[in-house]
């Protein structure tokens, strides 16, 4: 009984550990598939923040556009426009949704057509130093989320 | 369940608006003229049995564009037939230096066939957008892109005898863009 409650209390911290929550999360995934013709698209996720801490998203990285950058789409008396921005702010303790029709990476001069059974693999640089590889399915998108 | 009601409810609502909404009436109306360039020839708005669904972007539009255009197959792809065959589409694409006829007419296929492509000058554009009270603007922006295009998001609808009698906002759903569609059928 006390070699079983021994390894209780050995074991039972390792179970905490693997519980705690990444300080960074991915929720949802997915690359825009655009025409052929297109040299663009777009790319969307939920970013959780999970720390007492503000974290920014800096940088995407991924080969299989010439170049990757953050952008947001603002929508003015039904015009749209679309700026490159230079990091992306999750609060402490909050989810940031990259959407269509607003905060995005921009993958810039795709090399190759996509097709809606691609997986392309992005790195993302935080200003915490934290980097995270993640899977991005290409998906047909007809309508913009909510807003 | 209670989460579909809570969809559906207010999705019959708009529907319903949309329905309500008559059409410009004929004082209100533009007569819409244009020539603009297509694949080895000229597209001369002339006088059809169709309406006409007209769209200004362009190519390195990363997320308004293709919403737009899976929006508009999706609606076409929900009507009948018949009123499929009284439904013209038109792509006025606005960025003449960096995209090609027939890249614009390859981009626009991948959503669906028989779209038009269109394209002309800066100027000819210019024309063209003004008559809709549609805008565009090339704007500079640091990034590889080294520019953007500004541009309206709305759809336009134009009639047999070419007069502008509705516009259709963006972002709606492809049932309320359907619907948008039969109404100016009618």
């Amino acid at each position: 009984m006390k070699k079983i409650l021994t390894l209780i209390v050995f074991i039972s911290p390792l179970f905490l550990y693997s519980q705690q929550k990444e300080d960074i999360t991915i929720q949802e995934p997915m690359i825009r598939l655009v025409p052929s013709a297109s040299p663009n698209t777009g790319g969307f996720m939920k970013i959780s923040n999970n720390t007492p801490k503000e974290i920014k998203l800096i940088k995407a990285e991924s080969d299989f556009s010439q170049t990757v950058e953050l952008h947001n789409v603002v929508f003015e008396n039904a015009k749209m426009m679309m700026r490159p921005i230079e990091s992306i702010v999750i609060p402490a303790n909050s989810t940031v949704e990259l959407r269509p029709g607003s905060l995005h990476i921009m993958f810039i001069g795709l090399k190759n057509p996509l097709t809606t059974s691609d997986t392309k693999k992005v790195t993302l640089t935080f200003d915490n130093n934290k980097n995270i590889v993640v899977d991005m399915p290409v998906k047909e998108i007809s309508m913009q989320m909510k807003k | 369940m209670q989460r579909i009601l809570f969809l559906r409810v207010p999705l019959c609502l708009i529907i319903l608006f949309v329905i309500q909404c008559k059409p410009l009436s004929r004082n209100q109306e533009t007569k819409i003229d244009f020539t603009l360039n297509t694949v080895d020839s000229k597209f001369v708005l002339s006088k059809t049995d169709k309406i006409r669904l007209v769209y200004f972007g362009f190519l390195s539009c990363p997320d308004v564009c293709p919403t737009t255009f899976q929006t508009i197959a999706n609606s076409m792809k929900a009507l009948t037939e018949e009123e499929r065959s009284k439904v013209e589409i038109l792509f006025i694409d606005i960025d003449s230096k960096r995209d090609t006829l027939p890249q614009i007419k390859k981009y626009v296929d991948h959503f669906y066939p028989g779209i038009i492509p269109l394209s002309g000058s800066e100027t000819e554009l210019k024309k063209v957008a003004e008559q809709f009270n549609a805008f565009f603007m090339e704007v500079p922006i640091d990034s590889e892109m080294k520019y953007t295009m500004d541009h309206s998001t709305r759809v336009y609808v134009i009639d047999k005898d070419n007069y502008l009698i509705d516009t259709i906002p963006h972002n709606i759903p492809i049932e309320v863009f359907t619907q948008y569609i039969r109404k100016n059928l009618n």
